[in-house]
């Protein structure tokens, strides 16, 4: 799973976007967001929070696992796994706009 | 290591909830952007000022932004009946792009199919839509709107094609208090939830007129007792608990309130203005140093320790300073009705004991 995403998307290339409906604030250094699509909250630990800020639609996933890695003193390859899991879990939380055009939008 | 998703509310929420508390750092800001409204409740308790004028759109918008800076990531959309101002969706598309979840307080009265297609692309966090009966006859009697059930509840529907989330709340009154199990029927009927809040409030000029609405006494000793549990969710009311949050309530803590003028409260019953949002530069500042609101931090704190210390049935007191403000003249004194409602509660807590230990393990 090293470095890829699931569904197979490339890491190189994904620059995954937050879902358009969400609403997120940070407190206390912890992600606060909002789904109205789901009618659910999510709380995001302190490198959660990190990657999510890190999630702007131009970043790739190797791109923030870089920087994961610097910030935090990891290996790329740890950063590189964490942050696809990472991606992967939000995804599958709704927490990512949809993929278009071959890319996560 | 980052992935620790947590799926709230939950712990984490409610923890998240009570640092937010307090350091006085709101997640939610109210807004009355308007005073208009279509309905005329018997109960309401706005008072515009005859012939100010309120804030135009762009006064709202430019001032979002100190909402968003403040930190708050809700943002409540309310009036009087927020979709009688005609540029409505406007102001909930600018809130929306500053990144808050929103959520609509409004009496329903004015969705038709378009409106319900807007609100699906908006997707709010919820549409709490109040409700007040469970035939037209009492419904139309509180709002005094022949024919508001039926608008209201079409409005809900539509909503509810669009898979949006709806919220029925619904004032306890002594003209709707024998209805209660059938509006939540009707609202699980419409795949919604139903709130029902026993607290009616004088008018924020101090009128207390509406308060001869509230349900009577032999109403609420049956809501208070097992009876009524399938309505209240509560077998036996519960006592206070004030170890997690160190103040009677959340004002000046959990919510900043605006009204449609432009003035800045501590919550929306405590009508003490602390500035005007078109005016402060600096939100963040104001909210947490104004003197205004530092007082009323500080009473509140008191509240659990002095007012409630002193009543007897102190530990079941849903009190709120700002209603004894507008009704007694200081936030401090009990008012009679949550002294009821307390010792009601009380003697339904004590009856509720006294059963179990008398119950064979």
């Amino acid at each position: 799973m090293m470095g890829t995403a699931s569904g197979g998307a490339n890491p190189q290339t994904e620059a995954p976007r937050k879902h358009p409906d969400s609403a997120s604030r940070v407190y206390d250094g912890e992600a606060f967001i909002v789904l109205p699509q789901s009618h659910q909250y999510k709380i995001l630990n302190q490198v959660g929070t990190r990657v999510w800020e890190l999630i702007d639609g131009t970043r790739t996933v190797d791109d923030m696992a870089n920087i994961i890695a610097s910030e935090y003193e990891v290996s790329i390859e740890t950063a590189h796994k964490d942050v696809s899991d990472f991606i992967s879990d939000l995804k599958e939380n709704g927490m990512l706009a949809n993929s278009d055009n071959g890319k996560v939008a | 290591m980052p992935t620790e998703l947590m799926p709230g509310p939950g712990n984490a929420y409610a923890e998240l909830v009570a640092r937010s508390w307090n350091k006085s750092l709101p997640m939610t800001a109210l807004w009355e952007i308007t005073y208009a409204c279509n309905h005329k409740c018997a109960f309401c308790y706005n008072c515009p000022e005859r012939g100010r004028r309120e804030l135009s759109k762009e006064q709202i918008i430019t001032s979002l932004s100190k909402i968003a800076d403040l930190g708050c990531v809700f943002l409540v959309l309310s009036g009087g009946e927020p979709l009688t101002r005609p540029d409505f969706f406007d102001i909930a598309w600018a809130s929306k792009r500053l990144g808050f979840a929103i959520r609509v307080y409004t009496n329903g009265y004015l969705i038709d199919e378009v409106v319900a297609r807007r609100f699906k692309e908006l997707m709010p966090f919820e549409i709490e839509i109040s409700f007040h009966g469970s035939n037209p006859e009492s419904m139309d009697k509180l709002t005094g709107v022949p024919g508001s059930f039926e608008r209201v509840i079409q409005g809900i529907k539509l909503l509810r094609k669009y898979d949006l989330k709806v919220n029925m709340k619904c004032p306890i009154t002594k003209w709707n208090q024998g209805e209660l199990r059938g509006i939540r029927d009707l609202a699980e009927s419409l795949g919604c939830h139903a709130e029902f809040d026993p607290v009616i409030t004088p008018r924020d000029d101090g009128d207390t007129s509406p308060l001869a609405l509230q349900a009577d006494r032999e109403f609420l000793n049956k809501l208070w007792s097992p009876e009524y549990a399938d309505v209240t969710h509560e077998e036996v009311p519960v006592p206070r608990n004030d170890t997690l949050v160190e103040a009677n309530c959340g004002t000046g803590r959990s919510t900043l309130a605006i009204d449609p003028y432009g003035n800045i409260y501590p919550c929306v019953q405590w009508r003490r203005s602390a500035g005007n949002i078109t005016e402060v530069e600096d939100l963040r500042a104001l909210w947490l140093h104004s003197p205004v609101l530092n007082e009323v931090r500080r009473i509140a704190m008191e509240i659990p320790k002095t007012t409630l210390k002193s009543c007897d049935s102190g530990e079941f007191c849903s009190f709120c300073p700002g209603v004894a403000e507008v009704q007694t003249g200081d936030p401090r004194n009990l008012y009679p009705q949550v002294r009821m409602n307390a010792e009601i509660k009380k003697q339904r807590h004590s009856e509720f004991l006294a059963i179990q230990s008398k119950t064979p393990a």
